[in-house]
């Protein structure tokens, strides 16, 4: 099991008095889930619990069958950054590193990864092979990250994201500064690649429209309540 | 390595606020090691006015007193050396050598200094060098003058000019010498010691042409072929020992001397509470120095607070590679090390370069030997303080960036 929630209420410190409740939620392998909501319903703060940055929930929260409240800070980054891929809505790239560097990033942190793409191939081979899927020019590879388009960052936010095969993709809004062809593209090409190797995937979004591309879709209420 | 390269790039990117903060450091470690140079070199130098000599005998004074106008040419003698007690004193078994020092007169603010040809004999100074003429021989009739390299230069004489001599130690006296003009004989090569500002002259010359002359004043002139006299006192003398441990001995002796109330001064020792009297001034140079340092890391402290807010993405980006906070602390850290270190190597190339630049100009202007050489054990500890100072002052930063980093979590709301 990718993400399995069970009766889980995390109440957020200070004076808002906000609370997530999430009964029950799974995610097997392989699983392309929509969540949406209204801004303010959660869904940042359930990624920050799956993602093992935010903790203190009570109840049950296992990501790849690890209950994170058992884990360390130390094991929790360990398993974020062998296992999950994140795409944010801007704001992914460093801005002084080259596209590829952006791209082979998360093999540097983790081992995990950096193991599972030099069993195939050289680091810097798999860069561009997923650059070069996720329809980015070569001539781009070398560039500095700052020069792109908001378009092209997203692809590269993609490659980096799906780099070392984690099981999980964690997608934060990644459309949301894209137009609308731009975004069918986008979600095609990610989707695709998550297919090929049963990747699962969450994908949070406010737009409706693009439930129709997943499984199924989650939504979390603005009281912090969910429902799938 | 990888952190490292990657606080490098963070750096290269906010190069114009970086570069000037990896200057500011470099011009602050540049007047650190510049001071600290010019420090040790003058000590050095200043230890190396007088070498080979046991012992300075004179009027009893204060021991740098009589040090400083024996050795140095500076401030006036309190009193003398009858001729007789230099005799008997000189006789002694344990001594090897004396050169006799009479001063008292002066030409156009250089000193004159009366001697004999001991003095090129037995005079040393840096490491027991002696002295060597540059050009023409030494003294040997009592009109003959051997000039220091300095007055050479300075006032354009040269072998076979003729001089002459004002009574006193001061630049406008109008009471000179003129009845006996003094001939230059000879030139020293330059020492960089206060030999090179002074007129050397056998004691017969200083004898020579204050014939005639009652407490200062001259009563007539005197027949040319007058005979020259034996003089009734010197300055002080210079001694070597036979042997070493003959010197505390002796210089006992010379205290307790009955017949003239004289004192003996050991050079070296005199020549250390000298300079640890200067030393005030050299603290006071070097605490500025680093005040200066200190200025300078708190420059970067600004420079890193101010560039945190809008690091906060990178960061937590890191942090969802699975970056742990503590190498996040880490690479803040780094950073700062780096802005150290690329300031320190900034710095000591400065630093060579103003050496380089400075030496000439400083030999010629005050004589002190600046030398280009590899950083001293002292400096090196001194550039390592201000890299592992850069690291500490990056802590502050990185402390925020670790806190900063658990609170935000995967997005910035900034």
């Amino acid at each position: 099991m990718t993400v399995s929630i069970e009766q889980m209420h995390f109440a957020r410190s200070g004076a808002d008095g906000f609370t997530l409740r999430i009964p029950h939620l799974q995610l097997s392998q392989g699983d392309r889930v929509f969540l949406h909501g209204p801004s303010g319903s959660g869904k940042s703060t359930l990624l920050n619990l799956i993602a093992g940055v935010l903790t203190g929930y009570e109840g049950s929260l296992r990501v790849f069958d690890a209950e994170l409240s058992a884990l360390s800070a130390r094991q929790r980054d360990a398993l974020r950054g062998d296992r999950i891929g994140f795409i944010f809505q801007q704001f992914n790239l460093l801005p002084y590193l080259s596209v590829l560097e952006n791209v082979l990033l998360p093999c540097r942190v983790s081992a995990v990864r950096r193991k599972a793409v030099l069993s195939q191939e050289s680091l810097e081979r798999c860069g561009e092979r997923l650059l070069a899927e996720l329809g980015l020019d070569a001539s781009l590879f070398g560039r500095q990250a700052s020069v792109l388009s908001v378009g092209q960052q997203q692809r590269v936010a993609a490659a980096r994201a799906l780099i070392g095969r984690p099981g999980l993709i964690i997608a934060d809004e990644p459309t949301s500064a894209l137009d609308r062809n731009n975004c069918d593209g986008f979600l095609e090409l990610l989707l695709a690649q998550c297919a090929q190797h049963d990747t699962s995937v969450l994908f949070v979004s406010h737009d409706q429209d693009l439930a129709k591309h997943f499984d199924r879709a989650v939504s979390l209420a603005g009281d912090g309540s969910c429902s799938g | 390595m990888f952190w490292l390269s990657l606080a490098w790039k963070s750096l290269v990117n906010r190069r114009a606020t970086a570069s000037l903060t990896a200057l500011s450091m470099a011009i602050s470690v540049m007047l650190l090691v510049s001071v600290e140079k010019i420090r040790v070199d003058t000590k050095s130098h200043f230890a190396s006015t007088i070498s080979g000599t046991d012992l300075i005998i004179g009027a009893r004074t204060g021991p740098v007193n009589l040090l400083l106008y024996t050795v140095f040419r500076l401030g006036d003698p309190t009193g003398g050396v009858r001729w007789s007690a230099y005799q008997d004193l000189k006789a002694h078994e344990a001594v090897a050598w004396t050169v006799p020092l009479s001063l008292g007169d002066s030409h156009r603010g250089y000193r004159v200094l009366g001697t004999n040809l001991d003095y090129f004999n037995h005079y040393q100074y840096g490491r027991d060098q002696k002295l060597s003429l540059a050009a023409g021989r030494e003294f040997d009739s009592p009109l003959d003058v051997v000039l220091g390299s300095e007055v050479a230069s300075a006032l354009d004489y040269a072998v076979g000019d003729s001089i002459v001599v004002s009574h006193g130690l001061g630049n406008a006296n109008i009471t000179t010498h003129d009845d006996k003009p003094f001939t230059v004989v000879g030139v020293l090569a330059p020492t960089g010691t206060p030999v090179d500002r002074t007129l050397h002259v056998s004691l017969a010359g200083i004898e020579a042409i204050h014939m005639g002359w009652v407490n200062g004043v001259r009563l007539g002139r005197v027949a040319d072929d007058a005979a020259i006299p034996e003089p009734e006192a010197i300055t002080g003398f210079l001694v070597g020992m036979k042997s070493r441990v003959k010197t505390f001995a002796y210089q006992r002796l010379v205290n307790d001397y009955t017949d003239d109330v004289l004192m003996a001064i050991i050079p070296g020792l005199t020549l250390q509470s000298l300079w640890a009297t200067l030393s005030g001034v050299e603290r006071a140079l070097f605490a500025m120095s680093a005040v200066v340092v200190l200025a300078s890391l708190l420059g970067m402290l600004t420079v890193l607070l101010a560039g945190l807010n809008e690091r906060r993405r990178e960061i937590a980006l890191l942090r969802a590679m699975g970056t742990p906070a503590s190498h996040v602390f880490k690479l803040l850290c780094g950073e700062s090390m780096l802005l150290g270190a690329v300031g320190v190597a900034v710095g000591l190339a400065l630093h060579y370069g103003t050496v380089a630049l400075a030496a000439p100009w400083l030999l010629d202007t005050y004589g002190v030997v600046i030398t280009l050489g590899a950083p001293s054990v002292a400096t090196l500890g001194l550039l390592a303080a201000v890299v592992i100072g850069a690291t500490l002052v990056g802590l502050i930063p990185a402390a925020l960036a670790y806190r900063n980093a658990l609170d935000d979590g995967l997005t910035v709301r900034v």
